[in-house]
């Protein structure tokens, strides 16, 4: 088992931000991670990469306990995260951006950018693009700046924060075949999205996450179909008046 | 990639005319000048490695280049050590000041101005601890006596001084260099931009700011000495005074912080204009009215230092 969560809490003050959330996710899979705004769901990433301490519950990773680990640490194990709101090292240059990644592998300048070259190449950001601060970036330009900054560092698991959020129809399409390819070069991807189209046809496995709390999971087709799921997304009882469409409901949410 | 191998004809030139300066200028005041312009490079160089380089903006600066000046007069005068001894000795005692500060400011998770302030307040803290006990002599300071020997760190011609201090920043320039294409340089400036981003990329931030404050300690601390030395008299508001904690950040900052010779362009400069006010006008504290007048010049139209005037290419400054 490449990721195991077992039981996560999170509590902000008097909030239950995640309420005993347990996930599971295999080696080589796509695994989504899919509920509406404020469900919780970057909160569990931030959980599970370091970023939060826990309240309760266990995170493991290849079998081995990470929790309250330190970032660095868990990202040096191979499990490494993108961020929703983009965080690109504004003044350095695209390659140099990807090259801090590629330094976790190389410890020479000159192969940490040559590294980070054939990383940008796999992402398919142009070779134009690798001399322009990372500031100038289109917010395509960037999510896939985050993507090939991450991918650099050579991980086990990614964890993929909305990567296609602000991307038009073209870009994602783009992006989904990008990390259709980085999972078949043998990386597992955790991801968290809302374009559910991208997530029908991506991921193999998912969870529903809603006011903390894992409510539904399995195959795609099961979770479109699932009365709480629709009901989390549109309200109670929007279920029964969707009637016969339930997954429409769903992919437009 | 295209501008790697001129840089050393360019370093070459610069070295030659800095061997030269003090053989075609040989009076006092051109020596002292130069002197002072290298001094005010090394130790702003020592702020631009951790301001420029890593994003820790220190404004208490001073506390590193206190403790070196301290440590080495320390030693010499109430223990006897040979002052080249100092030197070392400056290094590690600024080194480990960089330590301590940047141990508890770290763990406190202190960034951007907090951390600015706390720096200033060590800084302040170390002055009234020196003003305070025995072993530094306390406000009347400590008085290196006079004696003109090599071996006493002391010159009948004050140029030796010039090229003693001319080995230091060459030798601080050469850091600033590798630090711009290592991977620790790498790692600096990713932790510059965002600290975050860094972790999530597998860099322990602590520890990498960490070592940059030591590297930058034990550079101020060496200036500490080298200052002592000259001027054979520290008190704790020469020591420890504000007004050299912000000559060190405006020397990066004028000529351009991060970059690896802004801040020789902003010593040079200051330089001057101390130099000049003081020669010319009999106010006191002029120059640093001029430094400020200075600062927001540029701050207005060349936000990354006097730098920009002289690279066209308009390069960014960055890890490579």
């Amino acid at each position: 088992m490449m990721l195991k969560v077992t039981q996560l809490t999170k509590i902000f003050g008097g909030l239950k931000a995640v309420d005993n959330a347990s996930l599971e996710v295999g080696q080589g899979r796509i695994v989504a991670l899919i509920g509406p705004n404020g469900a919780g769901k970057t909160t569990l990433f931030a959980c599970i990469a370091g970023f939060l301490p826990v309240n309760h519950g266990q995170v493991q990773f290849l079998g081995q306990d990470i929790t309250g680990l330190k970032v660095h640490d868990i990202s040096r194990r191979g499990m490494v995260r993108t961020f929703q709101i983009t965080q690109p090292f504004a003044k350095l240059s695209v390659l140099e951006n990807i090259a801090v990644g590629s330094h976790q592998l190389h410890a020479r300048r000159a192969d940490a950018l040559a590294h980070a070259r054939t990383i940008a190449e796999r992402v398919g950001m142009p070779a134009a693009m690798l001399d322009q601060p990372a500031a100038d970036l289109t917010v395509a330009g960037r999510k896939r700046l985050e993507l090939a900054r991450t991918l650099a560092t050579d991980p086990k698991l990614l964890l993929l924060d909305e990567v296609m959020a602000g991307l038009n129809p073209q870009e994602i399409h783009e992006i989904i075949g990008i990390i259709r390819k980085i999972r078949d070069s043998g990386v597992t991807i955790l991801l968290i999205e809302h374009v559910m189209h991208a997530v029908m046809s991506l991921s193999e496995h998912i969870y529903v996450l809603s006011y903390g709390k894992i409510i539904a999971e399995g195959a795609p087709r099961e979770i479109v179909n699932n009365r709480d799921v629709v009901e989390a997304y549109l309200g109670r009882g929007a279920a029964d008046q969707m009637g016969a469409e339930p997954a429409q409901g769903v992919e437009h949410a | 990639m295209n501008a790697v191998r001129s840089p050393w004809m360019v370093h070459g030139f610069l070295l030659l005319l800095a061997l030269l300066f003090p053989l075609v200028f040989s009076s006092p005041f051109m020596v002292n000048f130069g002197v002072l312009a290298l001094f005010y490079a090394f130790i702003g160089q020592s702020w631009n490695i951790a301001g420029g380089f890593a994003g820790q903006l220190s404004f208490g600066h001073v506390a590193f280049f206190g403790v070196g000046a301290y440590a080495s007069t320390i030693v010499q005068m109430r223990f006897g050590f040979n002052p080249w001894l100092g030197l070392p000795v400056s290094a590690l005692a600024g080194a480990a000041a960089g330590w301590l500060i940047a141990v508890l400011s770290f763990r406190a998770g202190l960034k951007g101005s907090y951390f600015a302030l706390i720096t200033l307040a060590f800084a302040e803290v170390f002055r009234i601890v020196a003003n305070s006990v025995e072993i530094t002599g306390g406000g009347l300071g400590m008085l290196i006596p006079m004696k003109q020997t090599v071996a006493n760190f002391q010159f009948g011609d004050r140029r030796v001084f010039y090229f003693i201090i001319l080995a230091l920043t060459v030798i601080s320039v050469a850091l600033a260099l590798w630090l711009k294409a290592s991977r620790f340089g790498a790692r600096l400036a990713a932790i510059r931009e965002n600290e975050d981003s860094a972790r999530a990329l597998g860099i322990d931030t602590f520890a990498e700011k960490t070592k940059i404050m030591m590297i930058s300690g034990a550079i101020a601390g060496t200036g500490g000495c080298f200052f002592a030395q000259y001027f054979l008299y520290i008190d704790p508001s020469i020591a420890f005074g504000v007004d050299k904690s912000v000559e060190m950040l405006l020397v990066s900052m004028i000529g351009g912080a991060g970059t690896v010779y802004g801040p020789l362009i902003g010593a040079v400069l200051l330089a001057a204009v101390s130099e000049v006010t003081r020669a010319w006008f009999t106010i006191q504290g002029l120059s640093l009215v001029l430094y400020g007048a200075l600062l927001v010049v540029i701050i207005a139209y060349l936000p990354n230092g006097l730098i920009d005037l002289f690279e066209r290419r308009g390069r960014r400054r960055g890890g490579s």
